[in-house]
């Protein structure tokens, strides 16, 4: 299967839209009246819409098998994501500030059956480890985790103005999407160039979250927010849905 | 119930993750005229050269691809030669 046939299917084509308008929403219509509410529901819509193609995709490999229990703890992971960002909007409305709130409980514990399903897929079948790829893993790893400890880690914990559970809440994220992105990388550079390419696209949708959570610490730590930020996250969503979508497409093509 | 070749060919092939290894010789034992309950060694084979083979070369490359095939080929006619086909 090649990129053309991918982009043909219609899901694809429907989280690619997704991701269009929500560009369109927030780049172009950004500053009209009454366009708040739009903004929100397509926001939201796009965890919610990944996460049925994600259960889509559990569902196609049955959740006795081992590609379907990854896939099913994925989805659990984005459905949790998904409810979270309801729940953040939610705070929002009501004109209560959002973070740290419940919101980011939800976000955080998200992250526990997506590590869990990373967790499975590497371990899935024993690998043969070698020197030149897990240097590609610790330097693509360090690469992240530098510029994140430098911008988000040290200037957070060191701030005595910060309340305790602000510090601990905008620490967690940038940790969690390190380990989430050491099993991505691991699953991608192991098994992406044979039986996973799929997870190219799964490691660079964790990537784009890293980059969207390290980007939030450090503004929201400066008392600024830029609402562009979003789009990344709208970014990671539909990039983790089409990761799955090309990794079962893939499979479905010799089955 | 699959029979013992294609028992024996699910788990030489299982490090493709159950469901696409099942797939993949169900797709080839179709293109072949059989199924896993029915297939014998010599079915299994000849659905390794029709479509096993192809599928595997995506995965792992031709040479790795071919030493599996080889290795099954030579493990199913064993098994033919003990009458150990059927389930």
């Amino acid at each position: 299967m090649n990129a053309r046939e991918f982009f043909r299917d219609p899901l694809a084509i429907a989280l690619l839209a997704l991701g269009a308008i929500n560009a369109v929403v927030y780049l172009v219509l950004n500053s009209l009246d009454g366009i708040e509410y739009p903004t929100i529901a397509f926001y939201c819509a796009t965890p919610v819409f990944s996460a049925l193609v994600l259960f889509g995709i559990s569902r196609f490999y049955g959740k006795g098998s081992s590609e379907g229990r990854v896939w099913f703890f994925i989805t659990m992971g984005m459905t949790l994501w998904a409810v979270g960002e309801i729940i953040w909007v939610f705070y929002d409305l009501s004109d209560m500030d959002p973070f740290p709130s419940a919101a980011d409980a939800v976000f955080i514990a998200a992250y526990m059956p997506i590590i869990l399903a990373f967790y499975l897929k590497a371990t899935f079948t024993k690998v043969e480890m070698n020197a030149k790829n897990n240097a590609i893993i610790a330097v693509l790893l360090t690469a992240v985790a530098i510029p994140t400890f430098v911008y988000v880690g040290n200037p957070i914990m060191t701030d005595t103005d910060y309340d305790l559970l602000s510090k601990a809440v905008s620490l967690t994220y940038p940790i969690l999407d390190i380990i989430l992105l050491g099993f991505a990388l691991f699953v991608a550079v192991y098994w992406g160039p044979t039986i996973s390419k799929g997870w190219y696209i799964v490691a660079t949708a964790v990537a784009l979250m890293a980059l969207a959570d390290t980007s939030y610490a450090a503004l929201e730590w400066q008392g600024v927010y830029i609402s562009h930020l979003d789009l990344i996250w709208v970014a990671s969503y539909i990039v983790f849905a089409l990761g799955g979508l090309y990794q079962k497409k893939h499979h479905e093509s010799f089955m | 119930m699959p029979t013992e070749a294609c028992k024996l060919t699910h788990s030489e092939l299982m490090f493709l993750g159950d469901i696409l290894c099942y797939g993949i010789v169900k797709k080839g034992l179709d293109k072949v005229g059989s199924t896993p309950d029915t297939a014998t060694p010599s079915d299994v084979a000849k659905a390794l050269d029709a479509h096993i083979e192809r599928a595997l070369v995506s995965f792992v490359g031709p040479a790795e691809a071919r030493q599996k095939v080889i290795k099954l080929k030579a493990m199913l006619m064993k098994l033919e030669g003990s009458g150990g086909g059927q389930a």
